[in-house]
């Protein structure tokens, strides 16, 4: 019962991904993790956080052919959903599954590339940084009509992650992984409520004049 | 009238300076109905309204006959709609548009519409964006994705704009066809400016103007309850308080008026004539809006 629900849901999310799109995310990851497991079995932790950095930036990037705009103020280019009684609950399960996808793709890239280049220290400060920049940089872009824009926020956040888990890395703050691990969770938890909340919000809104 | 698919009653919705405000309105149900109204009119708040798209309005709207029955998702299974401008996300492609209509609507056949996609021209398109389509290209796929499901009603917003002549005609046809393979119980509402071209569709009519329906009938009987009147120039002073709308010229002048007007006509050299669709609904949206200023 539960499996078919899941499926359905991820059914549902597979319907908004073009088989480019598809095809794009895994050659993307494959690349993501040949060079994290290069970076990470040549400059350790510091190319690891690398990858880290090029995950999110492609994660922000990638949006573009998936999700780009849906909280632009059109709300009428929803309209073909909202002709269904079950547009609205379609919207939120394929919102929802690409956040869970991502998740999923920064945790799996990066513990791959962590066992494979045989590093240790841990991994999962740096895919939860990078899938809490990965979807406010999505959340922010969302908002946008052009890709230049996409890509400079792509690029933004890229360099935040960059900066902060160097920052750990390099000054001694590594000791504290757990406390920063968990401040990565929860914006990463709250950037991804903001995600569905708002995203729902502008496409019911054109129920009404929002 | 006949038996409704639509009954309205008190439908208003304002924005801004516009009402929309329409006390009664019954679509006939097994008829192709069209609305007609200049820009501004409120053609697409109410079209929206109908089909569900827009829920901020007040009155009451009931479907296929059942004074009870509100617009559900049971209800929207049964209405197929398309809309103007983003209607789909421009970066879905043809084929994604399939496959969210079968999410979407369990009385969705993939293989009709395979093979209306085909028929309209969009089968080397599949993989193309929507946002890489033709105006045209974009209008043939709403209607290949409503014509791929069973429904008993189409809510069609202008779809006959954007459409070249050739293809409006095989428009016309395929409404024909969908009334015709319903026998009876399948209805379509569609907002059109292109009068003339859709008139051979037509079977209703129903003439917007500043927010409210101003004329309706259906066609036979509208060619009947208005005649077009043509007469020498020396008379166009004295016919142009008769007619609601008059075209001059150097042979004379033309115009509409209610049958029930002729007598007023006595003593003047005019000719008469069955008018056509297009000419009643200008006529009509003239005289409504002259009355109003």
């Amino acid at each position: 019962m539960k499996f078919s629900l899941i499926k359905k849901k991820i059914k549902r999310y597979l319907v908004f991904t073009s088989f480019a799109y598809r095809i794009g995310v895994c050659i993307a990851a494959a690349l993501l993790l040949a060079a994290g497991v290069f970076a990470g079995a040549f400059f350790e932790e510091t190319g690891l956080i690398c990858a880290a950095g090029l995950l999110t930036m492609a994660e922000v990037l990638s949006d573009y052919w998936l999700f780009f705009g849906l909280q632009a103020k059109e709300p009428q280019k929803m309209d073909f959903l909202r002709t269904s009684g079950f547009g609205m609950e379609v919207i939120r399960d394929a919102v929802m599954m690409d956040l869970l996808r991502k998740f999923l793709t920064a945790l799996g890239i990066l513990a791959a590339a962590y066992l494979l280049a045989g590093l240790s220290g841990g991994f999962l400060y740096m895919a939860l940084a990078s899938y809490a920049f990965s979807i406010l940089g999505t959340f922010l872009s969302r908002y946008g009509g052009m890709f230049l824009a996409n890509a400079c926020i792509a690029q933004f956040a890229a360099a935040i992650v960059l900066v902060s888990l160097l920052c750990m890395s390099r000054t001694g703050l590594s000791q504290y992984r757990l406390a920063v691990s968990l401040l990565f969770a929860v914006i990463g938890m709250g950037a991804s409520a903001l995600t569905v909340a708002e995203g729902m919000r502008i496409v019911k809104g054109g129920y009404d004049d929002e | 009238m006949a038996e409704s698919v639509i009954q309205a009653r008190n439908l208003r919705k304002k924005y801004g300076d516009f009402q929309l405000c329409i006390p009664h309105l019954e679509i006939p149900k097994g008829f192709a109905t069209a609305l007609i109204g200049e820009n501004g009119a409120g053609k697409t708040t109410l079209l929206n309204i109908l089909s569900g798209v827009r829920l901020d309005f007040e009155g009451e709207v009931f479907y296929f006959g059942n004074q009870s029955q509100g617009l559900d998702g049971s209800v929207q299974e049964r209405i197929g709609y398309t809309g103007t401008g983003g209607y789909f996300l421009p970066n879905w492609t043809v084929r994604q548009v399939g496959e969210l209509n079968e999410m979407l609507f369990s009385r969705f056949h993939k293989e009709r519409f395979e093979s209306l996609c085909e028929e309209m021209g969009l089968g080397r398109s599949r993989s193309k964006s929507v946002k890489k389509l033709s105006d045209g290209n974009r209008v043939k796929l709403m209607l290949t994705a409503v014509l791929s499901r069973d429904t008993d009603l189409l809510i069609l917003d202008e779809p006959a704009s954007p459409l070249d002549p050739l293809m409006r005609e095989q428009l016309c046809d395929r409404m024909r066809d969908y009334l015709d393979g319903g026998n009876g119980g399948r209805s379509i509402f569609f907002s059109t400016h292109n009068i003339a071209d859709m008139e051979n569709a037509t079977d209703y009519c129903l003439i917007m103007e500043q927010g409210t329906i101003v004329e309706e009938g259906f066609v036979e009987d509208l060619k009947e309850k208005y005649v077009l009147v043509k007469g020498e120039a020396a008379d166009a002073a004295q016919a142009g308080d008769i007619l609601f709308s008059m075209n001059r010229g150097s042979y004379g002048f033309e115009g509409i008026c209610p049958a029930r007007d002729l007598e007023r006509f006595a003593g003047m050299d005019v000719a008469v004539e069955i008018p056509t669709l297009s000419q009643i609904c200008v006529s009509v949206m003239k005289k409504s809006r002259n009355s109003v200023q």
